[in-house]
């Protein structure tokens, strides 16, 4: 199992890679999805800037969805936050049904077309699962081992420190996985509010009927996801042990 | 997305002053008091003016913001929770009727081509108002078809207010006037993406889940099948859909007699169908892993075949668990099929992109609120359903 | 009457039970008892084929279970877990009508089968009908578990571990219940339990296993009197073995005719001889019980009560021999 997702990884991100850097490659199969004469490879932008592009926004977004989660997460669950866990599972909940194309949507009155836009909605959105998580996983502790670390006379910070973030980390690293695909899936929207990123391959694409672009955005972005979803995965693993 | 299993009930807090109810009170005043409430353009070209609260239409503004702080504070202080949970639906309310008289008030000698939207103060202030009403309701743990008589009330109250005429001054009801037809057309579109890929679903994913179950083999076939499947992002699977039926419908050109091409309803239809059956199949997996041993074999030793086992006993235990994931994936594709429109595939993504093609955020607005709207709506109605179904046994 | 031959299962390489036979006649109660992994769950899920003999042959009643339809075998078959499983969407009287409904008996004679029941086992039908088991207690599930298992009065009843998950006191009350209604009823019962004092009190025979076999199959008294060395010595324990042996019978079995030292004034009863008040005992207390009593109140001679008259005198002498080695 383990050793086919490393298998898997490698050859995901080799393919990204050659796809991102050395487009040319491709043209062969790509000719054969076009009428003759048409573009093949998407030149406004170098592939593998719009890549690094996309990965930047999401990764940026991420940071700060993974910080305030966390934080909110354990705030929850500490006996002074108790009173706030149905409020915030309640909005995280809510929020969640909020489909991510909406909240972008919604984003762009407030803040105008660009790079902000699609980075608060990623932010904002990528927030839940993060959350989610962390509360899960930090009540998925069992009392006996908190029961046992107190007995210990461990203090409240140690026993966060050392027993319930490593014992939650699986868990809170499964939500980050989960928030991190999903922005991914987000920021390729985000180029129809002028984020720069893959999502401009593929829009392109469709807007010109050039099956092409299409196709090379789509597995650009394809295959980061599931580079991402592996890498997370291994790292979860790993968590574990 | 992972399994997900139903929320778990909590029990109802009585307490008389509420430090949750801060976290909503003290946003909701802020935002009343920081940002415009309605946004007034003499003409397209123009950017809004912002208009406070306070400064719509005489009488109105001043008595509302007042009302709407004492609201906000009383929702604080509200010793019981179905007190909390009205003084939330006032508060909404309010804030409506502020803003259609404010609306109203603005445009009454305004040009031709004038247009009063809602702004942040607004739309916020009637966020923290309903997360209030909301929240009080959760902690009083109702039970499922009491719940659901709240939500049709609220429903039937919204849509009352809209048909009143009392808010046809805003420039998102007068972009719903100027585009029905079209707001009826991707309202049947979006059913259909939503409800013709659930089917589908369903029909694969609930036996393959099964088989999931009781076969490790095919559980390590199916389950990084699907996984992969649900990672790839939905524009990225519109996209890669296309090519294979474009390439179907240019060899075999009667396909087309049947409705399949290459954009259009048929890739965003089976587009969804695969995002919906990794939570299927999960779910059902789960469901099916949660019936304890002893009682499966509990069964078995009484002479049960495997098929009374299933529909007298597994499936009734995994009911609760497997609906949980059809939640999720009807949830899921009423966000997704907006991204169906940029395929045409119809919905209220059409408005959605078209509104962001013309930087008309009312449009914008127009196709993304029925979206949210449906969510709710559809979390409401399967929540109540699994909520029922756990509570036949406590 | 099961009749167990020459029955193996191998796992892959490893041999789970090893050729092993025995038969319990109608109405007893045979015990497998051993250490956790030697067999004995396997043996007994031979029988109801939850897992399936690589060898061998298990007849019930004349019949080759192994031929039989494995759901009609089953349905013939009663079957008590530790787990218990009961359905936890059903209500105990729907937990208890499983089989039944499952041989389509007809409604009334369900109803009434399931009142009988849970009278038997103590639950009163008005109260504990319609519940569900999340809100019995550990002993009140257990009690419908077994009223499940012989709803449809099956050919044979097996029990793997049944009281294991409940407390000390549930589980002797439980154990109590059931070798009462057991010697009411008479049920064919296979036992599987590590609990050795269990065995005792609940089997006619006791088949010792260790390693896929059977190491010796006896009664209770002659499993005490005469273990095997090695394995079932251990098991069995020769340190209270006189003590064991005496609670295997009753006062009635060794009880004299009584002397004309007991003498009952009103309530209470003297002693003629050393003029104290004694308590009687009774005719179905256990020797175990009366060696007590001799030794804590320190006499030689009790007197044995029935319905308030004195009918029989038990000798220290004799409860010392019932316990003791044979010449």
């Amino acid at each position: 199992m383990r050793r086919g997702r490393l298998i898997g990884l490698a050859v995901a991100l080799a393919l990204f890679l050659a796809l991102a850097l050395q487009p040319g490659l491709f043209t062969p199969l790509l000719s054969l999805l076009v009428e003759p004469g048409t573009p093949l490879v998407y030149t406004r932008q170098s592939l593998i800037a719009l890549a690094v592009w996309h990965i930047a926004v999401v990764a940026s977004a991420e940071a700060v969805a993974v910080i305030v989660a966390v934080a909110l997460g354990i705030l929850v669950t500490r006996e002074k936050g108790a009173e706030f866990m149905t409020l915030a599972r309640m909005t995280s909940n809510l929020g969640q049904t909020f489909p991510p194309i909406a909240v972008l949507a919604m984003t762009v009155p407030l803040v105008g077309f660009g790079f902000q836009p699609t980075f608060i909605a990623l932010a904002a959105y990528g927030l839940l699962p993060v959350f989610e998580n962390t509360v899960a996983g930090l009540r998925g502790v069992p009392a006996t081992t908190l029961e046992a670390a107190r007995g210990m006379g461990m203090s409240k910070r140690a026993i966060l420190m050392q027993v319930e973030l490593p014992l939650a980390a699986p868990v809170i690293l499964a939500g980050i996985r989960i928030s991190t695909i999903i922005n991914i899936g987000t920021a390729t929207i985000g180029s129809t509010v002028g984020a720069k990123g893959l999502g401009e391959v593929i829009i392109a694409g469709l807007q010109a009927g050039n099956a092409a672009y299409v196709l090379q955005g789509a597995m650009l972005v394809a295959l980061m996801a599931v580079c991402f979803d592996l890498a997370f995965r291994s790292l979860e693993r790993r968590a574990f042990a | 997305m992972g399994i997900s299993v139903p929320l778990q009930r909590r029990a109802g807090s009585g307490a008389p002053f509420s430090h949750a109810a801060l976290v909503y009170a003290v946003p909701c005043v802020l935002a009343l008091l920081a940002l415009p409430f309605l946004s007034f353009r003499p003409n397209r070209i123009v950017s809004g003016e912002g208009v406070q609260v306070w400064d719509v239409a005489e009488g109105w503004g001043l008595v509302g913001t007042a009302a709407l702080f004492v609201l906000a504070g009383a929702t604080v202080l509200a010793g019981r929770q179905a007190a909390r949970a009205l003084l939330g639906f006032l508060g909404v309310a309010l804030a409506m009727a502020v803003a259609g008289a404010g609306a109203k008030d603005l445009m009454a000698d305004a040009p031709q081509f004038a247009r009063v939207s809602l702004g942040g103060g607004f739309w916020l202030s009637c966020a923290f108002f309903a997360l209030a009403a909301a929240d009080a309701l959760m902690r009083l743990d109702l039970r499922p078809l009491v719940r659901l008589a709240v939500a049709g009330f609220v429903a039937a109250a919204l849509a009352a207010a809209l048909a009143s005429g009392w808010f046809d001054s805003l420039s998102l009801m007068q972009e719903y006037r100027a585009n029905a037809d079209t707001f009826a057309a991707a309202f049947r579109g979006h059913l259909i993406l939503v409800g013709g890929s659930l089917l589908p679903a369903l029909a694969i994913g609930l036996p393959l889940g099964w088989l999931c179950h009781v076969s490790s083999r095919a559980r390590a076939v199916a389950v990084p099948i699907l996984n992969i499947l649900q990672t790839t992002p939905s524009i990225a699977m519109f996209g890669l859909l296309m090519i294979p039926l474009a390439a179907l419908v240019a060899a075999i050109p009667e396909l087309r007699r049947f409705g399949i091409a290459g954009i259009g309803v048929t890739p965003a239809l089976i587009a969804l169908t695969l995002y919906s059956l990794l939570p299927v199949v999960a779910n059902t997996m789960a469901g099916f892993r949660a019936v304890p041993v002893e009682t499966r074999e509990a069964g078995r030793a009484m002479g049960m075949t495997r098929w009374t086992l299933l529909r007298q006993v597994e499936l009734p235990l995994a009911a609760p668990v497997i609906l949980t994931g059809v939640r999720i994936v009807v949830v899921q594709n009423i966000g997704l099929a907006a991204v169906a429109a940029l395929i045409g595939g119809g919905g209220f993504g059409t408005l959605v992109f078209r509104g962001m093609g013309q930087t008309a955020m009312d449009l914008v607005l127009l196709g993304t609120l029925p979206i949210i709207a449906m969510a709710i709506v559809a979390t409401i109605l399967f929540d109540a359903a699994i909520d029922t179904m756990q509570r036949r046994r406590p | 009457m099961i009749e167990v031959r020459e029955l193996t299962k191998r796992f892959g390489d490893r041999i789970a039970v090893d050729g092993i036979s025995f038969e319990v006649r109608d109405g007893c109660v045979l015990a497998l008892v051993g250490t956790s992994g030697c067999g004995k769950s396997t043996t007994l899920r031979m029988i109801n084929r939850l897992v399936d003999p690589s060898s061998g042959e298990v007849m019930i009643d004349g019949r080759n279970a192994l031929d039989m339809p494995l759901e009609q075998l089953r349905l013939g078959i009663g079957y008590v877990i530790q787990g218990i499983g009961l359905f936890p969407h059903w209500t105990v009287a729907r937990n208890v009508a499983t089989v039944p409904r499952l041989m389509g008996w007809e409604r009334e004679r369900i109803e009434a089968r399931v009142s009988e029941l849970l009278e038997l086992f103590q639950l009163d039908p008005g109260e504990f009908a319609g519940k569900y088991p999340s809100e019995l207690s550990g002993g009140q599930q257990q009690r419908v578990g077994v009223a499940r298992a012989i709803a449809a009065e099956p050919a044979v009843l097996l029990m793997d571990e049944p009281f294991g998950a409940l407390d000390p006191i549930t589980r002797q009350r439980l154990q109590a219940e059931f070798a009462a209604i057991q010697r009411r009823r008479r049920m064919t019962v296979i036992l599987v339990t590590h609990d050795m004092d269990e065995a005792f009190k609940l089997a006619d025979t006791i088949a010792v296993m260790d390693e896929g076999r059977i190491l010796q199959i006896a009664s209770p008294e002659e499993l005490l009197r005469e273990p095997r060395q090695g394995f079932v010595r251990t098991l069995v324990g020769l340190d209270d073995r006189a003590l064991r042996i005496l609670s295997l019978h009753t006062v009635d079995e060794i009880r004299r005719e009584p002397t004309g030292r007991w003498e009952v004034r009103g309530e209470t009863l003297i002693d003629r001889e050393s003029g104290r008040a004694v308590n009687g005992l009774g005719a179905g207390d256990t020797l175990r019980e009366a060696a007590s009593r001799i030794i804590w109140e320190a006499v030689e001679t009790l007197p044995v009560l029935e319905a308030g008259s004195v009918v029989g005198e038990v000798r220290a002498d004799d409860v010392w021999a019932a316990g003791g080695r044979r010449a």
